[in-house]
């Protein structure tokens, strides 16, 4: 046979000299080279995207349009004493929204657990006194957990069936806040691909602008 | 019920893939043939210096055993390398999070998770890798095994028309789907994420002070770098523990739809590389129909169990949207499925969603494409596995036609038999006897859950570690000694085995004499032949499997268990 | 040894004997029962696992004590026995399909063996001298003499005499055939019977080793090792068989641990039992020797199953055109006469000229003519002179008393003969060559008379037979002496592949290795000692009976009808063979789905989706797994039919055997899974509501209990 004439190659040299390679090219200079074009790609689509979406918010505050914050109150058995019962809630989140946690993001329970099932009523119990007239139903994501923990969106139907509740404990009027709602949807910017949806930190953000202007907009 | 308002651009997705692998097949035959192509300005020279530096002719055409031996070694010192990163990482620069070394049962079921190209994560990585081991440890294995893979399958195919033993140049081999295919696909993958928004710094982490209160810190890093290679080589470890469902990772529907595409580049190009390395362009058509066809419907039934869980049915909570525990909002219930889908059959293993709250019936699905391992499977590796169901399909099919069984001008004899029946047994062996040994000496321990989602959890663990697939359910508590280390061992099983298979069935085919097709060989290009090939993959594994998912998440459609 | 008379056998000895191959039932029975031995069971890997669990079964069943969790996991006593006796009978059948098939096979070589043993041999010693002799104590080259009445005792060559010879005895109902010294009829097969004539016999084979031991000994399966095919398809059945083990048995223990309640040793065991490929498995070697016995039966004696599973598989035929294709005789198709004569005066000349000739050709002259209503002079044999064909002379004819001198010949041969040839007449004769048939002159007293036509004809039946191989993807090449012309024209009439004319026998070697070096199986027959080393060479070497000893020496089969278009027949019990093997093998495994439906439900009982598995609707789970451990032990019986006989083969296209197989064994084993399930269940259902029945039963379990 033409091919056994070579002698083998010993395996060792070839492997640590191509492993070498791969440090360098794919460790090194691949993550390099493309953070060095990243900021000025990002800045063509989403300026400050590939930084993280890092974007400030009045009063020195900070936060990043990818992430939700845990505003809701879904929690607590009383809502009077919740600081978020006149916000817009974002989804619960068994990280607490703490993108630094990772771990147990995710719910414990599978789809048949009748503890999924509790936990489910709890949640539309403590959110459910005000919105039992909305069209929508009590959509399922605002009850349950998203698969990051960090999901700062909920639907466009999440946020209008919390509008009786934020009007209630607010001064603002149900037609304002719909209003609010719907200038707050977005989608991937793409026609036709992604859903609709309202990012709660920013649409909140907005909503407390409206409180602190005197709620005339 | 079901939200479809962004169907179309699922399935236009489906057809760019398609579209994108036909011409990326062409390209790939053309590179590992060795004939002119895109990139030979830039890369001839700069790999003719490689092959000297490495003491590699890479005209040396090496029979099989030598191409495991080369390949094992180079795969194990990325292992062994990765392995000391991770342990010492703790000490090393890098690292401002303050990322422990791991300990050693979970540095050895990392670095043997990224090497196996399964990217299983017993970590959370924001708190256990330093940015230096993510990139020069982590990084390098996704490129490492995906170029590992690529090999394999293309030394398998040579197999099939080569009749004198040989298989090809391992490290030629796998320069080439380094330089030519991989690095400058994840490039473009890179950029594109980009564009799109994903996170790309050599920052580790930036500190926020939301209006809620607090300070927080928010793990950064090359994550659009990451993304390129982790979908692209089928690899899929998350740059963040939520992987793609990580709003970082994946912030919007395109970065979703990108990712898919990636996915599926490798392996849908597969068909139309062999095919044409194999000089038989209607060949590819078979196959990809086997492929489309198991994949499809794996995506109809996750899109159609995932559209309500009746379970909740009585709380009065709207699906309207579909069932959306574990799923993230910005994406509709069909960019959800599809990502999911993609990931799982193409064995990538990243994760759009909480695959423990999935629907019974979608859990079956993630089962199911993994148990099949080929429609379409992981980069090189998955198309591997197809062609060995091919060979088993085809024995019994050739039998029926009363020929010994013969394919692409190759007779399918006792060798093939040989490797291909310890590839079809090595999956069951790997994933139901550690589950086995699990339960019976009650070495789990779970953060919840009913019997029955429990014992899915575990079940998906090894199965999800045997087909290198890398994604998990997350109530089991799977950072411990057993869990690393029968892991580990399921890990290497099943990639090796499967492996060491294919080039030793590749290496045979090369040593047969040819049986030219002739008027009475049973035309594999045909309908009939197609047909028969997707019922023969689904009945032979549905045989070995039903049992198992009986008892998982057949046992959770019903009332959680008796 | 005492002087015996040399002329007449002494007294008992047997020199004859006739055979009728006769099947033992009691004998197959017998081999169903001694097959149970471990040693032949560990043989069948998956025939194996059943042994194996059938003695666990009998034991869990009597010693229930031996397995301390059994008492509280479903142990029930009638249950347990029912399975056990279902696994004995499962392994049983599958023993009686194995003896059946080496029962056929080894009825076959007890009429061989009686026509071998204790007969007796009239040894011509090198001195001239005759002794009697047992056929054992002969030797390769010892000289026998063989008389009317008596059996040729061993292969050996004709060297002196002729005989005609009846061969019934190995081929069963032929004609009695002709074999003399010299030429290529000299072949002698031990058994044959001297019907007329004495005839001097060299014997070329050593005791145990001629054509009747090769036969013996392969149906008695001691020659037959595995075909490839057959290896590689056990490798693939024990792969399922151990993976299927590694399921079920893992699912055991899950259960065990996780559903205790649902933990039932006897139902796990059926499970792993119904699964395995128990079908396949207990028939695959009785679908092996089958199949050496469908070549046997079909007169064809393989020295190998090997050689029978090439037969499917071989692309290239190359068949001699004489005595395959055609008849093998040219026959008078049409008389010619030149300008000027007469057409029956032509027609005349010609019957006159082969009055006296015994050819095929002369007599298909005679008869031609005869048609046409011209009848021969009547000659006077006594003072007719005749001039015998010979091959320098290339003519043939007699003159009569009166001195008319008749000959027919050669165009070449009658032109010097005659001095001349019409111009016309040569121009006739240019037309009939290029039309492939072969022109005779005819000539009366030196004047040429005009043409007599002769024809090829091509074998009724042949045309047919020669398609459906180009069906199965076969291509025949056929070989000729003939001239480019000839053999065209005989190619187009069969509808032969291609043709290689003017060949000599030495070429077919030259033609096998060059389709061997492209890849393809080629096989061919052949008679002579000329063909000899191209019969070696081919896949399949198939020589005739009636050829030399070294044909049949280099061949891998002998017809012992010496049929040259047995090839045909060889070639679709080969592919019957395997086609049998991978039908049931799909119906073995299509046959598992049904089987599923009908235990998993019965594992499961109590969970709550399970009820929509119960396709069946087998309520009691007990019932539901003895009916699929019965469906799947009398599969075993219900194919030995189809394991014997072949799976019925026609020719057609690959892709529609494969849909037509793939609807019958797949799509049937299917569904018929499912009818035999739901009969099994309804018919226990009957049984077990049976008060007489349940009285037995409760007896039964009350015995059981009580050990």
């Amino acid at each position: 046979m033409s091919t056994g004439e070579h002698a083998q190659v010993h395996p060792v040299r070839p492997a640590l000299v191509f492993l070498s390679l791969l440090i360098l090219l794919a460790g090194l200079a691949y993550p390099g080279l493309a953070t060095g074009v990243a900021p000025y790609l990002s800045d063509v689509t989403s300026p400050g995207s590939s930084g993280g979406a890092i974007h400030s918010g009045p009063n020195g505050t900070s936060y990043s349009g990818y992430l939700g914050e845990n505003i809701t109150c879904a929690y607590r058995a009383n809502l009077s004493t919740c600081p978020y019962r006149a916000l817009f809630w974002t989804r619960p989140s068994e990280a607490d929204y703490q993108p630094f946690s990772g771990a147990g993001n995710e719910s414990p329970y599978g789809p048949t657990d009748p503890a999924l099932r509790n936990e489910t009523l709890f949640y539309i119990n403590a959110t459910g006194p005000f919105n039992s007239s909305n069209p929508c139903g009590i959509p399922l994501e605002l009850v349950s957990d998203s698969a990051s923990g960090l999901d700062p969106d909920v639907s466009v139907c999440g946020a209008l069936v919390q509008i009786p509740r934020i009007a209630h404990f607010s001064h603002l009027t149900e037609r304002q806040l719909q209003d609010l709602v719907n200038a707050n949807i977005q989608g991937s910017g793409v026609p036709y691909i992604g859903a609709k949806y309202v990012n709660v930190v920013e649409l909140d953000m907005d909503l407390i602008a409206l409180v602190s202007s005197g709620g005339t907009g | 019920m079901i939200e479809l308002s962004t169907l179309p651009d699922v399935i236009l997705t489906i057809l760019l893939v398609i579209f994108l692998a036909r011409a990326l097949g062409l390209y790939l035959s053309k590179v590992f043939m060795g004939r002119p192509s895109l990139l030979d300005p830039i890369m001839v020279p700069f790999e003719s210096a490689l092959m000297r530096l490495m003491g590699v002719d890479p005209d040396h055409q090496m029979k099989w055993k030598e191409y495991a031996v080369a390949l094992l070694s180079l795969n194990a010192a990325g292992l062994i390398f990765a392995f000391l990163l991770l342990t010492f990482q703790g000490g090393l620069p890098l690292n401002s999070l303050g990322a422990p070394g791991m300990s050693w049962d979970l540095a050895l079921h990392t670095a043997a998770s990224f090497t196996t190209n399964t990217d299983f994560q017993h970590y959370v990585p924001e708190q256990q890798v330093s940015l230096l081991s993510s990139m020069l440890g982590l990084l390098v294995l996704m490129f490492l095994s995906a170029a590992t893979g690529i090999s394999v399958m293309v030394a398998f195919t040579r197999g099939f028309s080569r009749r004198d033993g040989s298989i090809g140049n391992f490290y030629f081999d796998v320069t080439q789907a380094f330089t030519r295919v991989l690095l400058p696909l994840s490039v473009l993958g890179a950029l594109l994420f980009i564009l799109a928004g994903v996170p790309q710094t050599l920052t580790q982490s930036v500190t926020i002070y939301p209006w809620t209160g607090g300070a927080q810190t928010i793990p950064l890093g090359p994550v659009a770098a990451w993304d390129g290679i982790e979908f692209l080589g089928t690899n899929g470890g998350g740059f963040y523990a939520a992987n793609a469902a990580n709003p970082l990772q994946n912030p919007s529907a395109v970065t979703n739809l990108i990712s898919v595409v990636l996915m599926l580049l490798i392996p849908f190009a597969s068909p139309f590389m062999f095919s044409r390395m194999v000089r038989r362009e209607q060949e590819a058509r078979p196959l990809l129909a086997t492929i489309l066809s198991i994949f499809l419907l794996g995506l109809f039934l996750m899109i159609f169990f995932q559209s309500s869980n009746p379970f909740l049915a009585s709380t009065g909570v709207s699906q309207s949207g579909g069932y959306l525990v574990g799923a993230e909002q910005r994406f509709t219930l069909p960019e959800s499925a599809l990502f999911q889908v993609t990931s799982i059959y193409s064995n990538t293993g990243a994760t759009s969603m909480a695959l423990g709250s999935l629907t019974p019936g979608a859990q079956i699905d993630l089962f199911w494409g993994m148990f099949l391992q080929c429609v379409p499977g992981g980069d090189g590796t998955g198309f591997g596995m197809l062609l060995i169901n091919v060979i088993l399909a085809i024995f019994v099919g050739g039998l029926m036609v009363g020929r010994t069984p013969e394919y692409l001008g190759n007779k399918i004899g006792k060798h093939q038999m040989k490797w291909a029946a310890v590839t079809i047994l090595s999956h069951p062996f790997a994933i139901l006897i550690p589950t086995a040994i699990t339960f019976v000496f009650g070495l789990a321990s779970f953060s919840g859950g009913t019997a029955a989602h429990q014992f899915t959890v575990v079940l998906y663990e090894f199965t999800s570690e045997s087909a290198n697939n890398g994604s998990g359910m997350s109530s089991l508590n799977d950072n411990t000694l057993f869990f690393n280390l029968a892991g580990t061992i399921v890990m290497l099983v099943g990639r090796y085995l499967p492996i060491i298979a294919m080039l030793a069935i590749g290496g045979s085919l090369a040593s047969t004499d040819p049986a030219p097709p002739g008027p009475g060989t049973l035309k594999t290009n045909s309908a009939t032949f197609t047909i028969y090939l997707i019922l023969f993959i689904t009945i032979v594994t549905g045989l070995l499997f039903l049992p198992v998912l009986v008892m998982g998440p057949f046992a959770q459609g019903a009332l959680g268990g008796p | 040894m005492a002087a015996v008379d040399p002329l007449t056998p002494p007294h008992g000895a047997k020199v004859s004997v006739k055979r009728k191959p006769v099947l033992s039932w009691a004998g197959a029975l017998k081999a169903s029962f001694t097959k149970m031995d471990p040693r032949v069971q560990v043989r069948n890997p998956i025939m194996f696992v059943v042994y194996i669990f059938f003695f666990f079964m009998l034991l869990a069943t009597f010693l229930p004590g031996l397995f301390p969790d059994l008492a509280g996991v479903g142990y029930d006593p009638m249950y347990y026995l029912s399975i056990t006796i279902i696994l004995f009978v499962t392994l049983w059948f599958a023993n009686v399909a194995e003896a059946l098939a080496e029962a056929q096979a080894k009825a076959q070589a007890d009429s061989l063996k009686e026509v071998r043993s204790g007969l007796m041999a009239r040894q011509i010693l090198p001195d001239g001298t005759r002794r009697w002799v047992p056929s054992s104590h002969l030797h390769s080259g010892d000289h026998v003499e063989v008389r009317p009445g008596e059996m040729v005792p061993l292969d050996g060559d004709v060297v002196q005499g002729g005989a005609v010879v009846d061969e019934s005895m190995m081929t069963g109902e032929s004609e009695p055939v002709v074999r003399e010294s010299g030429g290529d009829k000299t072949s002698l097969i031990g058994g044959a019977r001297v019907l007329q004539g004495i005839v001097m016999v060299r014997i070329t084979a050593e005791p145990g080793f001629g054509f009747l031991d090769r036969m013996i000994r392969l149906v008695e399966g001691t020659t037959r090792d595995k075909s490839p095919n057959e290896v590689s398809l056990t490798i693939l059945l024990t792969a399922l068989t151990a993976a299927i083990l590694v399921v079920i048995v893992s699912l055991a223990y899950l259960l065990g641990f996780r559903y205790p309640s649902l933990f039932n040793l006897g139902t796990i065991i059926a499970l792993v039992v119904c699964l395995i490929p128990t079908t396949i498995g207990g028939l695959l070697s009785a679908i092996g020797i089958s199949g050496v016995n469908r070549v046997s039966k079909a007169n064809v004696i393989a020295k190998s199953g090997k050689a029978v599973e090439a037969a499917g598989d071989l692309d290239v035929l190359i068949l001699d055109k004489t005595g395959t294709i055609t008849v093998g005789n040219r026959l008078a198709v049409q008389f010619l006469p030149t300008n000027g004569v007469d057409l029956t005066q032509l027609m005349k000349a010609a019957i006159n000229s082969s009055a006296l000739d015994d050819t095929p050709e002369g007599r298909s002259i005679i008869r031609l003519a005869g048609l046409k209503g011209v009848l021969p002079d009547r000659i006077d044999v006594q003072k007719t002179r005749v001039i015998p064909f010979s091959p320098e002379r290339k003519m043939s004819g007699l003159v009569t008393p009166e001195g008319a001198e008749y000959m027919k010949g050669a165009t070449s041969a009658i032109e010097t003969y005659a001095g001349g040839f019409p111009d016309d007449l040569a121009l006739k004769v240019r037309d009939v060559s290029s039309g492939g048939k072969t022109p005779l002159a005819v000539c009366l007293n030196k004047k040429v008379l005009g043409l007599v036509v002769l024809k090829d004809v091509v074998k009724p039946g042949i045309k047919d037979r020669l398609r459906e191989l180009k069906m199965m993807g076969i291509r025949t090449v056929m070989c000729t002496g003939d001239n480019r012309l000839t053999a065209a024209a005989i190619a187009a009439e069969s509808g032969v592949d291609s043709f290689i004319p003017e060949a000599k026998p030495e070429q077919k070697m030259s033609i096998i290795q060059q389709e061997k070096a492209q890849g393809h199986l080629v096989a061919m027959s052949g008679d002579g000692t000329n063909d000899a080393p191209a019969l070696a060479r081919a896949d399949v070497g198939l020589a005739m009976n009636s050829g030399t000893s070294a044909a049949k020496e280099a061949a891998n089969m002998v017809d012992l009808d010496s049929d040259p278009t047995k090839l045909i027949e060889v070639v679709s019990i080969g592919k019957q063979l395997l086609i049998t093997r991978g039908a049931l093998t799909t119906f073995s495994i299509t046959n598992d789905v049904a089987k599923y439906f009908a235990i998993i439900p019965a594992i499961f009982v109590g969970f709550a989706g399970i009820s929509s598995l119960n396709l069946m609707e087998l309520t009691d789970p007990k019932l539901a797994v003895l009916s699929a451990l019965l469906f799947n032990a009398f599969a075993i019986p219900l194919l030995i039919p189809i394991a014997m006989r072949g799976v019925a083969f026609h020719p057609a296209t690959a892709v529609e055997l494969l849909r037509r197989n793939l609807t019958i064994y797949g799509v049937g084993g299917l569904v018929s899974a499912f009818v035999g399930i739901k009969v099994f269940y309804l018919a226990l259902s009957y049984l077990f509501t049976d008060p007489a029945f349940m009285a037995v039963s409760e007896m039964v379990r009350g015995a059981i209990l009580g050990l």
